[in-house]
């Protein structure tokens, strides 16, 4: 029918131009920081093109028919007209939705396809996900693991594994389902409690831009979900990267040679520590929990408030491990760390823990 | 069922009301309990093949035997049921009521005994140490099994039932629905158990437990 | 509030009404409360009872918790009188006359099991609405939360309780039984039939609604259960906070209640209204569906209270193994969800638009398409969970096919409204603003199945625009389309017309600000069930925040309305809309048994703009008080 040109037509054009508006005046994709983000950004246009004009055509007819077709008052008994279909009109919107969905479809699958691209000697991380922070450990470059932050070189495709551990580090409790996901590389993976290679995901991205990025957990994971998300997402030019690899190689060897004499160093590592604290002698850069650099001037805090009962440093820090919700540090919130610390590690455990926190890393 | 479809003069309800094509509204009701039930049974037995061919290339694994020829015989015992089941059907559809009454009786003697031969499989299972949390292979072995005892036990109070109803007279050749329903839901309790014996005791690739 | 349907004096009530033993034997709330105390008592003298016996310690939380919550409910129900006849037919004792529990004759029968499905469908609209307004009182309580990144109202267990709760109960105690509600009212007299197939069963599956309903409302007394109504494992096996059974237990009794009610009633006609077609669709939804969800469940307190090791990767177990049976049941709920809303808005643009429903067959074989179909796109939830790579690609071929039946019912309701004669009554504008909100719902999940898209929003509040859109602006419009419609035929008064169009504008508005920049969020970066959120998303959430409060407001209007007009509206003509379907063609509200005459169809449901066009006829056939 002519009427219906009419409404694709009209529809058409309203909805190419709604849909121009949004793309251009509503900023609304994240700047693209990766080929998996490039991949993305031509079928996110057309998929908003063909959104909009679908919405278009149907308020276009849906106007148009409430306005011409509205009866004449409360006293307009007539009814409509007795048509029951048209069967090629049927036919015809069947197949047209049909076509669509079967190309956006196959689009897809090949972007899909594009974006999980690799070669064999491409550089593989493993993503650590536990309750509540990431550790980045590079396998491909000698399996250190760093927890201040995930650093990449540009323009080349990383393959990245998300494991999480049966147990959150240094307690019996059961490690859940956590997220990984930054928007700006449209890169997003589960990381699933599981034997490594038979449920562990495994993504690929190819950043192109360089900067700093944030990364979120995107799977609800307890108390401490909310705090999960850190701005430590680092692409580098490759001279940068290269640099940061040697230093990062020659600390992680030297932290590893300190911990074999050092046992409050080695039950730092063992118990997950440096995954949320950042503790300068450990070289640890974990930011959801407070600073263990500051541990005396929270014991001072804490001691103004009456919120410790430990009598000196010692056992504030002992405290503090195997109560933590006894005191919160400002800006922290409580339920986040572990409260099993204390019957998960062993007396002799936490002693080494606490006298190498106590004397700023040099302890036993 | 309902006395007001009987009363005359209510100008009641139309021929074929209450049925949908030949079947009665009551075994159409029936019909889509089952249908649910073969859904929650569905349910576990994907929990089990899921547990079963992704992480055990050996099922039962070490040290635990499968008791597969005790359980045989009491597959046995079960599938003769339902035999003695279809013979009391047949009786009342012929006004046999004696035949009626055995069947019913063979019927709930063989399904109680079917239920205390699996309390028992479970008693020694779990002198073996095989116990519901050790392990996901026991916790959907124990489910299953669990699931289909919980329905033979349903099974048995439903023939119970009929029995006493028998007994006081109650049935006739036209008109014994409780002992049809009472059959189809225990031959589905009976085929039922035949697929979970073959997947879960008979395709088992680990040790099995002497008779 | 004029409730009566029947002229009170040719009934004589007899069972349960008067007489017959004292309040604490027969059926009723004294009795109920009787027998939940006593089944809470041997919910924990049998197991402790038992553990003694085998060497344990007698109390263990989760134990007797669990015990609880089966007891109790069983208690609330026996007591009641949910079960009295079954238990007199198996006891052999004298069963009470046919009718004594069936129709409303005063404010009381619908506090009681009652077997007529008209008053069954009241109680569950009335009940249904009731947690509606719980649930929409636990979303303004975290949008306060969310309106300020640097609010700290609720711990973050508290906050995660809270939109876990708002989910569950939305959804299973709201929208799926709201639709059983209306189905229960309006289908049987569609149909012509006196009542449903299983009157009993019908009663007994309302009861155990308020039932859920009291567990999952009880679980925020303890705060709540943190795991997001998905309730993945290991979070929901493990959480500390050891609310999960409440979850668990309250989907166990409001599925139950679901499967027993959306039976079809045994009676089909070969020219069914769509609202028929659609509920008997859901029905069979309900019932092959809902046993994987509670199996799940059952597998999450097994985990819990027997520690048993289904989703326990150390011993075998596997946590994706939860997704996969979770969401096999989730998928086709949303379906269930939304089918009988479909079927809703087909009856109302079809009466009010004075015009056939443009493509039946079409729509009604794209309703039974989308249940089929609906059984196997489940795991497009769980594209960034880990999947095994070969099953995305096929799973997204079978989401984007799904669109396709849907676009045939929007595009054949359009076409319905072309060359109609339309009246803008207030069941009409709900029925427009669904089809402006479920195209928009719709178009934003083709962008969801889409993989690579997907992976950037899914877990985001693009995910959270697109569920609202699709069961706010799709299945609560329907239902207000629904209930406004049938308002009269169910009430026998007129709701307030301008009052309507007051709810329906300040909904439409309030609820597009709320849920649109949403989409925005989740694409830019917001991920979900979060209590904060980067400081570059304040002025918009501040916004949407405020959105949602005049979202609440909008729906008091309704209460206001739906009270007002059911005490002192003006009495409703038998068919204001001057529809065909049989419902319209009996007094407003329908006799106690539904039809003087026996009805027999005679032609199409949708004949409008046919002069003379019939769908149904009565047979003159006297009723006499023999009926008792």
């Amino acid at each position: 029918m002519k009427r219906i040109a009419q409404f694709i037509a009209l529809g058409t054009v309203l909805g190419l131009v709604l849909s121009a508006i949004f793309i251009w005046i509503v900023d609304w994709f994240p700047t693209e920081g990766s080929q998996q983000s490039k991949n993305n950004f031509p079928l996110f246009i057309a998929i908003t093109y063909v959104s909009f004009v679908i919405f278009a055509i149907v308020l276009v007819a849906m106007g148009y028919s409430l306005w011409k077709f509205r009866r004449g008052g409360p006293s307009d008994m007539r009814d409509g007209d007795p048509t029951h279909g048209n069967t090629l009109l049927e036919l015809s919107w069947t197949g047209a939705a049909l076509l669509v969905v079967i190309f956006f479809a196959a689009w897809g699958a090949k972007v899909l396809d594009d974006n999980e691209a690799h070669a064999a000697n491409d550089r593989v991380i493993t993503v650590h996900a536990y309750s509540f922070a990431f550790a980045y450990q590079y396998d491909s470059d000698g399996g250190f693991t760093r927890t201040d932050g995930l650093y990449v070189p540009v323009g080349k495709t990383i393959v990245l594994h998300m494991v999480t551990p049966l147990f959150t580090p240094g307690t019996k409790n059961l490690e859940v389902i956590h997220g990984f996901w930054v928007p700006e590389w449209g890169v997003k993976q589960d990381a699933t409690p599981g034997v490594v290679g038979k449920t562990v995901g495994t993504t690929y991205v190819k950043p192109t831009r360089i900067g700093d990025y944030e990364v979120q957990c995107t799977e609800l994971c307890g108390s401490g979900h909310g705090e999960m998300h850190f701005k430590n997402i680092h692409v580098l030019s490759q001279a940068a990267f290269d640099k940061w690899l040697t230093q990062a190689k020659a600390l992680a060897e030297k932290v590893r040679a300190e911990a074999a004499k050092t046992p409050g160093l080695a039950v730092f590592n063992s118990a997950g520590c440096g995954g949320c604290h950042t503790f300068t002698p450990a070289k640890s850069g974990g930011t959801t929990g407070p600073s263990l650099d500051d541990v005396s001037q929270d014991y001072t805090r804490a001691k103004e408030t009456s919120k410790t009962e430990a009598a000196n440093l010692t056992g504030f820090i002992r405290e503090s491990i195997v109560d933590p919700n006894a005191y919160i540090a400002k800006g922290y919130a409580p339920n986040i760390m572990p409260t099993s610390f204390g019957s998960s590690l062993s007396a002799t455990q936490i002693a080494a823990l606490v006298g190498y926190l106590a004397k700023g890393g040099s302890g036993p | 069922m309902s006395a007001h479809a009987e009363t005359p003069g209510h100008g009641g309800p139309p021929p074929g009301y209450g049925t949908v094509g030949h079947l009665d509204r009551v075994m159409m009701g029936l019909i889509v309990a089952l249908a649910s039930e073969v859904m929650l049974f569905g349910a576990f037995f994907t929990a089990f093949f899921y547990v079963r061919y992704t992480n055990y290339p050996v099922y039962p694994p070490e040290p635990f035997e499968i008791p597969v020829d005790s359980t045989g015989i009491n597959t046995a015992i079960l599938i003769s049921s339902s035999f003695t089941m279809h013979w009391a059907l047949v009786s009342i559809k012929r006004g046999n009521r004696r035949g009626l009454t055995l069947g019913l009786l063979f019927t709930l003697i063989m399904g109680l005994t079917f239920l205390g031969l699996q309390i028992r499989e479970y008693a020694l299972l779990h002198g073996d140490g095989f116990t519901p949390e050790h392990g996901a292979f026991a916790s959907v072995f124990f489910a299953l099994t669990g699931l289909h005892g919980l329905h033979v036990f349903v099974g048995a109070v439903l023939l119970a039932t009929c029995l006493l109803r028998t007994l006081r007279g109650h049935y006739s050749p036209a008109k014994h629905m409780g002992v049809e329903l009472s059959g189809i839901y225990w031959h589905f309790v009976d085929v039922v158990w035949v697929i979970l014996y073959t997947l879960v005791y008979l395709l088992s690739n680990g040790a099995r437990a002497p008779l | 509030m004029s409730v009566v349907t029947s002229p009170p004096s040719t009934h004589t009530p007899a069972y349960g009404h008067t007489g017959g033993g004292s309040v604490w034997t027969r059926p009723g709330w004294w009795r109920a409360l009787l027998w939940t105390i006593l089944a809470a008592a041997l919910a924990i003298a049998v197991p402790a009872l038992v553990r003694v016996i085998v060497g344990w310690p007698w109390w263990q939380y989760e134990v007797m918790s669990t015990c609880l919550m089966i007891a109790t409910p069983l208690g609330f129900l026996s007591g009641i009188g949910c079960f009295d006849y079954w238990g007199k037919y198996i006891v052999g004792s004298p069963l009470p006359e046919g009718h004594a529990d069936h129709g409303a004759y005063s404010w009381r029968d619908y506090f009681k099991v009652n077997t007529d499905h008209k008053v069954i469908g009241i109680q569950y609209l009335v009940t249904t609405f009731v947690f509606f307004l719980i649930g929409g009182m636990l979303a303004e309580a975290f949008r306060a939360q969310l309106a300020s990144p640097s609010n700290t109202y609720f711990t973050h267990d508290a906050y995660n309780g809270l939109i876990s709760t708002h989910a569950s109960i939305m959804i299973f105690l709201f929208i799926i039984p709201a639709f059983a509600g209306i189905a229960n009212f309006v289908v049987p007299l569609m149909l012509g039939a006196e009542d449903m197939a299983f009157p009993r069963l019908n009663a007994l599956s309302f009861w155990m609604l308020p039932t859920a309903g009291l567990i999952m409302v009880a679980s925020l007394i303890w705060g709540g259960f943190n795991t997001g109504w998905t309730g993945y494992a290991t979070l929901s096996t493990h959480d500390p906070t050891d609310q999960g059974t409440f979850f668990n237990m309250g989907v166990q009794f409001a599925g139950t209640s679901s499967i027993l009610t959306m039976r079809a009633p045994g009676m089909t006609l070969s020219r069914m209204p769509l609202l028929v077609w659609a509920n008997l669709t859901t029905s069979a939804l309900v019932v092959l569906g809902t046993p994987f969800i509670a199996a799940s469940q059952f597998m999450v307190m097994f985990d819990r209270v027997m520690h048993t090791k289904f989703f326990n990767v150390a011993d075998g177990g596997s946590t994706i193994m939860y997704q996969h049976i979770f969401w096999f049941y989730s998928h086709p709920a949303v379906y269930i969800m939304m089918l009988p809303g479909f079927g809703i808005i087909s009856e109302v643009i079809s009466v009010m638009a004075r015009k056939p429903i443009f493509g039946y067959r079409a729509l009604a074989f794209s309703t039974v398409s989308i249940g089929v179909l609906g059984f196997s796109v489940w795991a497009h939830h769980m594209f960034v969970a880990g999947l095994q790579p070969w099953l995305r690609v096929p799973m997204m071929v079978t989401t984007m096919l799904i669109a396709v039946p849907t676009g045939i019912k929007i595009f054949s309701w359009v076409a319905t409204l072309y060359n109609g004669v339309i009246n803008l009554a207030t069941p009409m504008l709900w029925a427009m603003g669904f089809l402006f909100t479920f195209v928009i719902g719709g178009l934003s999940g083709i962008w969801l199945a889409v993989l690579p898209i997907d992976i950037q929003v899914s877990d985001t509040y693009f995910v959270v625009a697109h569920i609202h859109y699709v069961l706010f602006g799709g299945s609560v419009f329907t239902i207000f389309a629904g209930l406004y419609f049938w308002f009269p035929k169910i009430t026998g008064k007129m709701y307030n017309e301008k009052l309507g169009k007051w709810h329906f504008w300040l909904t439409f508005i309030s609820f597009n600000a709320t849920f649109f920049p949403q989409h925005y969020l989740g694409m830019l970066g917001m991920r979900r069930r979060v209590w904060t959120y980067d400081e570059r998303f304040a002025d918009w959430n501040l916004f949407i925040s405020m959105m949602a409060f005049v979202l609440g407001a909008a729906t008091l209007i309704f209460v206001y309305n739906a009270i007002i007009s059911w005490w002192r509206g003006e009495p409703a003509p038998d068919n204001p809309w001057r529809a065909l379907t049989i419902e319209w063609q009996v007094s407003s509200p329908p006799p106690i048994f539904n039809f003087d005459g026996a009805p027999r169809v005679v032609g199409g449901p949708y004949n409008y703009g046919q002069p003379g066009a019939k769908h149904v006829v009565f047979e003159e056939a006297p009723v006499t008080a023999a009926h008792h």
